[in-house]
């Protein structure tokens, strides 16, 4: 075996001269990662620019129009009037608005006792329902620029602050989107640059005929090809290093030491994945072109459906519960959890053995598909 | 004599082509040359007799040891591939690995310490070792890929045409390198398109056609320096027939082909042949059909 695998790991050294010597191969493992978080971050950008709200005015007074003309001037606002809080939680499910914000019916009654001194019994509350995580320090920081713009103008005690907002969360998202570039970033890369570098590889094995080579090669093709196939690996692990570095450049992120660290296995273990996976599509098609066709087809639904768990009223449950189980999901949620949260360990573990489990199945594939 | 090779009705049928009941048998530093038509199935068989492509009938055994038989590939294939060299017509090496990389992957593939010794005594590549095989020419390539399947000099090397590029030194050093090793005991079994000096050491030439075996020349060697004669319909053909010089006459439509040993002296004297012309013997000149002079 120890024979076997020393024989097998010139073929390892071979494909990594050969990708090196590659200036396009270099170039797209380099530059497309750091291409793809500045379009990344480009779209996040957009998104912190402008949000849009509901509003539902149950006053209908003159200080609930005031209020109204605060947020309409606010530049970071864009405000859907509408007369139903139903109506509002529809358009948040359908994405076009972030939040709903409800100014109570008894807002100017409320007002007129605040600003005549007697006793309040209840607090006047604003309810804000929003969508958990997304965008909400945004949100935040908008909303307390209005209740100051209501206590300054409307009460005239800044930052007293008899008028609060009730944040009520609805859970229907539970990442940040904005987070989530970062991860996703990442593991997009490690996604395509896997799957289409590994499935070239297999593809050109086949298509150049360098298999018939290997396959009268004393040592095992599995072996050989698999050496190859860990090579990609390493270049996949190593542009998705670049895509992460460039977005905690890009996006300011500044996780611990100890986190960054923690990443690094994790993206290994799914750029094994996916060279894997992509080694397997390459070997059925036997032809670059086919491979490269059918590994696209393969990362858009992975991506897409990746986000499942973010949009669970697009798909029927199962689909949401099934995704999670994807071999993108580990990878993506631990990056994420790991960037911007401090996961358990038993949960990285979790994400680890998920990974594990999935990087045997391509392996098995793989045999199967070598073993001769 | 010890059998390097044994083929006992192979069977191949696979992508719209058939190989049909194969059979053949190459013993210790024999040549079998195989040749035919475009699309005669000479690279499947060879691909074939390698389980490049998995036979569906038929056994092979290399080196008297059973290694396909019933559909069942044998444990001792592993062991036989250490004792086989085969360069491929189709395949590549790897573009970006220059000449004496690529020497360098497949000697240790076969545990060869140093840098074989056929690489040293080969001169045409002296200044292409340090090159990328994507810079190399056609006939530089076929070279390298010759030197890959000899390098550990193996008992039995299987050649799919293997000068077609090369120029007339190369040719005659690869002849060369043949030559030594057939004394040694090599074996080779090598396909053709044309004629080469190779035919000089081979024993027999064997001619596929559409898959099958057409027809099988014994002694092939003895062809090779000789001629064929296109002789009238109204010749004394039966006189031709007794003479031991003549390797075979075949009738075609409006005359016959006659091959002929090394000299057409005699049968210029003969009487009753009317020979309309003559030249060397061409590999096409055995195959079914599509003879002319």
């Amino acid at each position: 075996m120890k024979g076997k695998l020393k024989r097998s790991f010139k073929f390892f050294k071979s494909h990594l001269l050969n990708r090196i010597r590659t200036k396009k191969f270099i170039v797209w493992i380099v530059i497309t990662p750091i291409i793809l978080m500045v379009f990344l971050n480009m779209i996040g950008a957009e998104e912190e620019v402008e949000i849009d709200i509901a509003v539902i005015d149950k006053d209908e007074s003159n200080a609930s129009n005031i209020t109204m003309s605060f947020l309409k001037s606010e530049d970071r606002v864009k405000v859907h009037e509408i007369d139903e809080l139903e109506h509002g939680i529809d358009m948040m499910r359908d994405g076009k608005v972030e939040a709903v914000l409800e100014i109570p019916d008894d807002f100017s009654e409320k007002l007129e006792i605040i600003r005549s001194e007697e006793e309040l019994e209840d607090s006047l509350v604003f309810r804000l329902y929003h969508v958990s995580g997304d965008g909400e320090e945004l949100l935040e920081t908008i909303l307390k620029g209005i209740t100051a713009e209501i206590n300054e103008f409307l009460i005239g005690e800044e930052a007293k602050g008899p008028v609060s907002i009730e944040a009520r969360s609805r859970d229907i998202r539970e990442g940040d989107y904005v987070d989530l570039l970062i991860s996703s970033g990442v593991m997009i890369t490690l996604l395509q640059s896997g799957l289409f570098s590994s499935s070239s590889t297999t593809s050109s094995l086949s298509e150049q005929m360098i298999e018939k080579m290997i396959k009268m090669s004393p040592s095992p093709q599995i072996f050989s090809v698999g050496g190859m196939i860990t090579t990609d690996s390493l270049f996949t692990f190593f542009s998705g290093l670049i895509a992460l570095v460039a977005g905690l450049i890009i996006f300011g992120a500044n996780p611990s030491i100890i986190n960054i660290l923690a990443i690094l296995p994790i993206s290994l273990l799914t750029a094994l994945v996916f060279c894997f996976f992509g080694a397997g599509i390459g070997r059925i098609t036997s032809d670059r072109i086919a491979s490269q066709g059918l590994t696209s087809m393969t990362i858009l639904p992975l991506i897409f459906l990746s986000k499942a768990h973010l949009y669970p009223w697009l798909f029927p449950q199962y689909i949401t519960d099934g995704v999670r189980f994807f071999p993108i999901y580990p990878g993506l949620n631990m990056i994420n959890r790991l960037l911007f949260y401090s996961p358990t360990l038993s949960e990285y573990l979790v994400a680890i053995g998920v990974n594990l489990l999935w990087l045997g199945v391509f392996l098995t594939i793989f045999w199967y598909l070598y073993r001769r | 004599m010890v059998s390097h090779l044994e083929v006992k009705n192979l069977e191949n049928h696979k992508d719209g082509f058939s190989l049909q009941n194969i059979s053949l048998d190459i013993e210790e530093g024999e040549i079998l040359l195989l040749g035919g038509k475009n699309s005669s199935g000479k690279t499947t068989l060879l691909e074939t007799i390698c389980l490049i492509h998995k036979p569906d009938d038929g056994r092979l055994k290399f080196f008297g040891k059973k290694v396909f038989e019933k559909g069942i590939k044998s444990k001792h294939w592993r062991k036989v591939k250490e004792r086989i060299g085969v360069q491929f017509q189709s395949a590549s090496l790897f573009r970006n690995l220059t000449v004496r990389e690529t020497f360098e992957l497949f000697s240790k593939d076969r545990r060869l310490a140093e840098m074989p010794d056929v690489v040293d005594e080969c001169h045409f590549l002296d200044n292409f070792m340090d090159k990328r095989i994507a810079k190399l020419s056609k006939g530089k390539v076929q070279l390298v890929k010759f030197m890959l399947a000899v390098m550990h000099r193996p008992d039995l090397v299987l050649l799919d045409e293997p000068v077609s590029n090369l120029d007339g030194n190369t040719r005659d050093w690869v002849y060369k390198v043949i030559k030594e090793m057939k004394s040694e005991g090599t074996s080779f079994l090598i396909t053709l398109n044309s004629l080469w000096s190779i035919a000089k050491l081979s024993e027999s030439l064997m001619i596929l056609d559409d898959g099958t075996i057409y027809r099988t020349v014994k002694d092939f060697y003895r062809n090779y320096e000789g001629y064929t004669a296109k002789v009238s319909k109204g010749s004394d053909i039966n006189s031709l027939k007794s003479e031991n010089w003549i390797l075979g006459i075949e009738e075609l439509n409006d005359f016959y082909l006659v091959h002929s040993e090394q000299t057409i002296d005699k049968m210029i004297d003969m009487e009753g042949i009317s020979i309309l012309g003559v030249r060397d013997v061409r590999l096409e000149d055995f195959y079914p059909g599509g003879k002319s002079l």
